[in-house]
């Protein structure tokens, strides 16, 4: 007989995961690996009233061999505490449906579960009594009743001195009632070493300390997964032997979830099939009304056949049903995704990308070998979004839909903040250390940052501090919603997976994030908000009222050669995407000259193609520098669009499989792994293979490094060619308004803010320089958004909206439009009177300077208005005769004090022209003037600093952009500069910038060298810079 | 310093980082990562003026208090100073004397002196007309908040320019209570102020005739400060817990702290106390004066009631002899037995100060239900370790256990680090019942903890 036959063997039954926040001190993955590692022959993930950690387990069981068992630990308002066991699919279901109960009628995070509540038992599920050494009998009698021969007594042992007398009565219950008795281990922890961190997680729950928190506390290690020769000691073999016949009555996997999609968004009678096609086909009549071309008709029809074999047509049919909808409401919206790539979606209109114009071939989005699920987010108006998550609940019940999961983790901020909190550390430390990591700090420098707060980085308390931050990053904190992924079943929901409470009133959220439901396939809508709609939406409207034609995306022509100079000019301020400091400096050498150029330059400045060192060979082959060549005709065809420089995500996959011959399934894997990298370790594991597999395909050694660094890059960043296609279309279209539309441009941008990347008053200086004429706001004209006026010539012109002035009610402004359209106001006391406004919103106007045709300048305006007598006076509108002082004119700094107050812009002079002779005297030029200067040559520039960025990628430089009234310029700040001058470069409004001049193409860069504060030159002034964003 | 969320000022050092009066937390600690914030302390501010104002007694019995303002009449008491430059030079150095920095300005009517301190004009206004000129000089931040953005907003911005709108169509626009302000700072309307009335603490110093070189000496001395407080507390009602003898010397203070069992008011145990304390005490350094402080006013009930005056007088006996002892004995040699919620047993057990405040973190927190010995050695004792048992006269019998106890890993005081034991109770040869340990950890040696009879 050898040693490990004479272990007996065990099931743990009760145990709880991370999942169970504060209280679990193991991720699921570590319970698992451990339990294979001491033989067990099951486990069971039992998390306090939660499945959230359960998907996860199953994943890392899988691979192990390692029986699963799903079930739930919950403890009755009246402190019965029980562990639930799923046998089948049913049980689990009973058992996720009792969960929702229990969650659904509490406030996020908790839960309330009465005797009531198991009323009639929860069928096909096993019931574990948690009794303490005083159990009562009845609770025995009740439990027996409601679980007949599916209920036993726990005997958990914890080296605790009753232990001897706590046995002795829960055998005297087991003999009295006749439930059998099983050992479990109430594991908390998969190694006796996380203790600590255990201890400190009881300490947070308790909002204590661990010093203070005493006999709350566990009083040992013992409830890790033990070795078996250890529970030999512990238990009598009865009791161990019993475990593992409960885990043989257990017989549920997480595989058996069938999603099924909801049925509804089929009319009756009809195959989603054969619905698909008809709508299909209506849709291309509509596209295409001259007669559906041939090449696009076979495309639709191989797209059908392909969505057909894998089933999906209720996928594409529910997408249509939201997007219907939201058409209906005249609400904008764009997809995006592997599946929103097809003709059928561009005939549904899920999306306006034209696939035989774009060279984006469906088949290389989806594919019947790799079995991925269909994916379509799309892109609603944000400031309309809510409309349509309330028409998906209402269509399909809070029972069957319910957005999915996002698992707040700790983070080193949070990690530090928490255990240090529950090691008793000062508050006002913490508070010192935790905001002085400065969002670039790294944990190496952590150190320093100890010894910058007083506290001494290698004592004792400091090294535990450290270590327990270090093990509890990566523990999930809480369950929040993700910003808009909609699970919708055919079925109960609640009978699949677990639903809860938002934080969010009137939103319930599953207890699975997206990675949960990927593993196990289950279907997602992505409802996600994007302002560039809402601004686009409203000025196709104001181009439609210009041309005095209905006018939609659809009707914005294709490749407008006007477009792509505007766009190779970097001239791209408020366009989607492309405006960023970044995006703006590879313009001019990208030079887009055609819509796939286009989606490059959406996926190309990112942090994935940065960091694989991709973006330079890409250029350097465009601009015919270096030779285009391929390793083999495979990889051309992967890589030919994009010059043999993989940029997508999508290329990664398939070069894994044409270079390195994956099979589809692993390849599957790969995208995983990239997608969710965190999780699961990165894509590491797949190195050997990759390299392996290309060099046996005789690819070079360099060139499978090369190609690994770049899997690497993408899976930390990696943007989808699906994804940046339909990017590139609003792209395309904000850069086509922004081309021939300028003003109605600029109207939906401020009727859409806050978005993007500039402020109004950029945007608005950036449209004066191309020739757009802006006009205040006025309460004679101006109506609650910024409109276009007609001038009787060709060019409107801009009229700011009572929206523009912060602190305006809507209601308000509607009702001076309203009263105005009978009947002009005579003076500042009819405009109160008709309008009802309250003394704010007159002295809001007053400051706004948009009373000035009824009251005069500013300070007239304010003398006026703060006498008129609110609503239901009984004077109301006796006029005062009072005699008026003289007030002088207020003088164009001070005006541009209260614009910037007020409107947050101005449309007076640029701030800093009245700084001009200062800053000449200290030697600063203009912004333009710096593009005139040569490369290499040293210069000053002083301006606001309207944004501060730092690039992951960067390495610690931090790129600084200068406003001034002639334009803008842009600074690098190296990290040692930064550094050295954190002051001048953080605290700065107004920054005075030495420096040289790097000059790369069109590309102007000052290379800062040395930093100069010149706030105080500003007064009052207050302007504000977009900061790390 | 900072008030929600605002820095509100800063000393040199935070200036010279770049931190400014009204920057938010953040930006400051992002400017100067080391910056140590100090939250504006109101109560602690009013005290302070408070005191002030008790100080100000010496120049004027007319004392005014108006937040951050303190406001003398010295009107009456010119001639007695001197001279108007001499009160507010006296005022100045007084108040600097205390450690304060001070903006003093003095004028006609209250209001007026008030806002030309605030404006830190340093303006003295001994007429009318002085007062009208300064005033019309400054800007409209002394008036209400709200008043003085309305009038920016007109582009008015001193004084000068507000007296000359139309007072009828101005107080339509910031309001009657605002125009009349400024007509009570002109003088043009009275401005009756309510009279500082003194506060009830207790803080009294005395001037030695003499330096005073012996501890003992100082007790006759003391004893009419300690009198003056007793009596003072029972015309108040109330009593003390503590009560500070400041021994001033010439450069240094000594602070002899006194603490009461129970709240008392009886000068005799004062003395007493005293007594004890002083004899046994070296000064320093000769003592020029004394400065005595009750710190601990509470309000006492009344004892009137004969049925429990035996039970009050046990404990005040009580009360009598533990003072005494540790009088004599020293603070730190007399102490109570807290139970302290710890699974380590010998931290489960914590001396406390007599004269602690009860309950802090001290809670009686073991449940009953564990079997522990009622005496614990201060020390475990290592036991030897013959043919697998622990012995100790002889080998122990096992009779319970084990109980394992694994904490305080967070505990960094090197003699109480983490403990990882399985507990046994043990009998011995002799019949004693034993709680011994053993570690769990190699070498997994046994030790005797405590007894149980």
């Amino acid at each position: 007989m050898n040693e490990a036959s004479a272990l007996p063997d065990y099931a743990e039954l009760h145990c709880l995961s991370n999942f169970s926040f504060l209280r679990g001190a193991s991720h699921s993955r570590e319970l698992v690996q451990r339990a294979v590692e001491l033989g067990y022959c099951a486990l069971a993930i039992t998390d306090e009233c939660s499945f959230a950690g359960v998907v996860r387990a199953h994943e890392a069981a899988k691979p192990l061999g390692l029986k699963l068992l799903i079930g739930a630990e919950l403890i009755l308002s009246d402190g019965l505490k029980l562990v639930l066991l799923a046998q089948n699919r049913a049980g689990y279901g009973n058992l996720s449906a009792i969960i929702s109960l229990g969650r659904r009628r509490a406030d996020k995070g908790k839960y309330v579960l009465s005797r009531g509540d198991l009323a009639s038992g929860i069928p096909d599920c096993l019931a574990l009594w948690i009794a303490s050494g005083q159990a009562a009998i009845e609770d025995g009698f009740f439990l027996m009743d409601r679980f007949p021969g599916r209920c036993w007594i726990a005997y958990e042992r914890h080296l605790a001195p009753d232990d001897r007398k706590r046995f002795a009565h829960l055998q005297h219950l087991a003999r009295t009632t006749g439930i059998p008795l099983v050992a479990s281990g109430d594991v908390h922890m998969h190694v006796r070493e996380r203790r600590p961190l255990q201890d400190t997680l009881t300490a947070l729950r308790l909002n204590t300390t661990v010093q203070q928190a005493g006999s709350a506390l566990f009083p040992n290690g013992e409830r890790h997964l033990r070795r078996r020769e250890a529970l030999a000691r512990l238990y009598p073999p009865a009791l161990l032997a019993e475990t593992v016949r409960i885990a043989g009555l257990c017989q549920f996997s997480l595989d058996e979830l069938r999603y099924e999609y909801p049925e509804e968004v089929v009319p009756f009678g009809q195959t989603p099939a054969g619905y698909l096609r008809q709508e299909t086909q209506r849709g291309l009549h509509s596209r295409y009304p001259q007669g559906i071309p041939g090449r696009v008709q076979r495309q639709v029809d191989d797209e059908l056949q392909l969505i057909g074999e894998l089933g999906y047509e209720p996928y594409f049919l529910t997408v249509y049903d939201i997007v219907a909808h939201a058409r209906r409401l005249g609400i904008l919206c764009q997809g995006r995704g592997s599946a929103a790539n097809s003709a059928v979606c561009y005939a549904l209109r899920i999306t306006e990308v034209d696939p035989a114009r774009a060279n984006l071939l469906f088949g290389r989005f989806i594919s019947r070998e790799r079995n991925e699920p269909p994916d379509i987010d799309v892109d609603f108006e944000h400031q309309r979004r809510e409309e349509i998550i309330q028409y998906i609940y209402s269509k399909y019940g809070r029972e069957r839909a319910a957005l999915t999961a996002t698992v707040i983790c700790y983070r080193s901020r949070s990690a530090l903040r928490d255990t240090g909190r529950a090691l008793g550390i000062d508050r006002d430390k913490l508070d010192a250390l935790t905001s002085s990591l400065a969002w670039w700090d790294k944990p190496e420098q952590w150190q320093a940052r100890f010894a910058d707060v007083g506290l001494d980085a290698a004592g004792p308390t400091v090294r535990l501090w450290m270590q327990l931050a270090q093990e509890i990053k990566g523990f999930p904190r809480h369950l929040s919603q993700h910003v808009g992924g909609f699970v919708i079943s055919r079925g109960r929901l609640d009978r699949l997976v677990p639903i809860e409470n938002a934080a969010m009133p009137e939103r319930s959220v599953i207890q699975w994030d997206k990675d949960d439901i990927d593993v196990l396939g289950l279907m997602k809508v992505d409802v996600l908000a994007l302002g560039m709609l809402s601004a686009i939406r409203r000025a196709l409207a104001w181009v439609a009222l210009q041309r005095n034609e209905a006018f939609a995306l659809e009707h914005i022509p294709p490749e407008d050669p006007a477009v792509y100079r505007m766009i190779s000019a970097a001239d791209t301020i408020g366009v989607f995407q492309i405006e960023s400091r970044a995006q703006m400096s590879m313009l001019p050498r990208l030079r887009p000259q055609t819509f796939y150029d286009l989606v490059i330059e959406v996926a190309i400045v990112r942090p994935g193609p940065i960091q694989g060192d991709m973006v330079h060979p890409y250029l350097r082959r465009r601009q015919g520098k270096e030779p285009v060549s391929y390793p083999s005709e495979a990889v051309k065809g992967v890589l030919e669009r994009t010059l043999g420089v993989p940029l997508f995500q999508e290329q990664a996959m398939q070069l894994s499989m044409v270079a390195a011959g994956f099979a589809p399934g692993e390849a599957d894997q790969l995208r995983r792994a990239m997608a969710a990298w965190k999780r699961r370790g990165g894509i590491g594991p797949f190195r050997d293979k990759l390299l392996q597999g290309m060099a046996a395909r005789g690819y070079s050694r360099g060139f499978s490094e090369a190609l690994y660094r770049q899997l690497e890059g993408f899976a930390d960043y990696g943007f989808p060619e699906s994804h940046a296609a339909s990017f590139a279309l609003l792209v395309y279209v904000s850069a086509w308004l922004k081309c021939h539309y300028p003003a109605a441009f600029l109207a939906g941008l401020l009727n859409s803010l806050p978005m993007g990347f500039y402020s109004a008053s950029q945007l608005v200086q950036d449209a004066q320089r191309h020739g757009v004429a802006v006009r205040p706001v006025d309460v004679t004209a101006s109506l609650w958004e910024t409109t276009l006026e007609e001038t009787g010539s060709a060019r409107p012109v801009i009229r700011f909206g009572m929206n523009r002035i912060s602190g305006m009610g809507k209601a308000a402004a509607e009702r001076i439009v309203a009263a105005r359209s009978e009947q002009a106001f005579t003076g500042i006391a009819d405009l109160a009177h008709r309008a009802a406004l309250n003394k704010r919103d007159l002295e809001l106007l007053a400051e706004a300077n948009a009373l000035v045709s009824l009251a005069g300048h500013r300070r007239e305006a304010a003398w006026e208005t703060a006498v008129v007598r609110v609503r239901n006076d009984l004077l109301d509108g006796l006029p005062i005769r009072e005699e008026r002082p003289l007030l002088v004119a207020p003088g164009e700094p001070e005006n541009l004090l209260a614009d910037y107050a007020t409107l947050g812009l101005t449309l007076g002079g640029h701030p800093l022209s009245f700084l001009r002779q200062q800053l000449s005297q200290r030697r600063y030029v203009k912004t333009a003037e710096l593009r005139q200067m040569p490369s290499r040559k040293l210069a000053r520039c002083a301006g606001f600093v309207t944004c501060r960025q730092r690039p992951s990628t960067s390495k610690g430089v931090i790129f600084v952009t200068l406003e001034d009234e002639t334009g803008m310029a842009n600074v690098i700040v190296h990290a040692l500069l930064a550094e050295r001058q954190r002051k001048e470069l953080l605290g700065s409004r107004l920054l005075g910038v030495l420096g040289v001049l790097q000059c790369e193409g069109e590309v102007v860069h000052l290379i800062a060298k040395r930093l100069v504060d010149h706030t105080e030159l500003l007064g009052n002034l207050h302007t504000s810079s977009r900061d790390f964003r | 310093m900072v008030e929600q969320g605002r820095v509100l000022l800063g000393d040199q050092a935070a200036r010279r980082a770049g931190v400014e009066s009204g920057m938010g937390i953040a930006a400051s600690r992002m400017l100067a990562p080391a910056i140590a914030l100090i939250a504006r302390d109101r109560p602690r501010e009013t005290s302070a003026l408070q005191t002030l104002a008790c100080w100000a007694g010496n120049l004027t019995p007319r004392v005014s208090l108006v937040p951050d303002t303190l406001l003398l009449e010295v009107g009456s008491c010119l001639r007695l100073f001197g001279g108007l430059e001499a009160v507010v030079s006296l005022a100045r150095e007084g108040v600097q004397a205390q450690h304060y920095s001070v903006e003093v300005a003095a004028a006609p009517t209250p209001l007026g002196a008030q806002w030309l301190a605030q404006a830190r004009t340093q303006a003295l206004c001994s007429d009318q007309t002085t007062l009208r000129q300064q005033l019309e000089t400054l800007p409209v931040e002394v008036l209400p908040h709200k008043a003085a953005e309305a009038l920016r907003r007109f582009g008015i911005t001193t004084l000068a320019a507000v007296v000359r709108l139309p007072s009828a169509a101005l107080a339509r626009r910031i309001g009657r209570e605002v125009v009349r302000l400024i007509a009570q700072a002109l003088g043009d309307q009275p401005d009756p102020r309510p009279d500082f009335v003194f506060p009830e603490r207790f803080a009294l110093s005395l001037e030695l005739p003499a330096t005073v070189e012996y501890a003992t000496a100082l007790l006759f001395a003391a004893r009419r400060l300690i009198f003056a407080l007793a009596g003072w507390l029972s015309a108040r009602q109330a009593g003390v817990r503590e009560i500070v003898l400041q021994l001033q010397h010439r450069h240094t203070v000594t602070d002899v702290v006194l603490r009461f069992a129970d709240l008392t008011a009886d000068g005799s145990r004062f003395e007493r106390v005293l007594r004890e304390r002083l004899e046994r005490f070296t000064l320093q350094a000769p003592v020029e004066s004394l400065l005595l402080t009750a710190t601990q006013v509470v309000p006492r009930p009344h004892r009137n009631q004969a049925l429990f005056e035996a039970a009050q007088d046990t404990a005040d006996a009580i009360g009598n002899l533990l003072e005494r002892l540790s009088a004599r004995l020293g603070e730190k040699q007399v102490y109570a037995i807290a139970t302290h919620d710890d699974h380590r047993p010998e931290c489960a057990t914590q001396a406390a100060s007599l004269f602690g405040k009860v309950n802090s973190g001290i809670t009686p927190g073991i449940p009953p239900v564990l079997p522990r010995p009622l005496w614990l050695l201060e020390k475990p004792e290592l036991l030897s370790y013959i043919q697998g048992r622990p012995c100790r006269c002889g080998p122990l019998t096992l009779l319970a256990g084990p109980e394992r106890i694994e904490a305080g890993w967070w505990d960094t005081r090197a003699s109480r680090m983490d403990v990882r034991r399985d507990y046994f109770i043990a009998r011995s040869a002799d019949a004693r019942w034993l709680w011994i340990y053993r570690e769990c950890q190699a070498p997994g040696r046994w030790f005797l903890q405590g007894f149980f009879a």
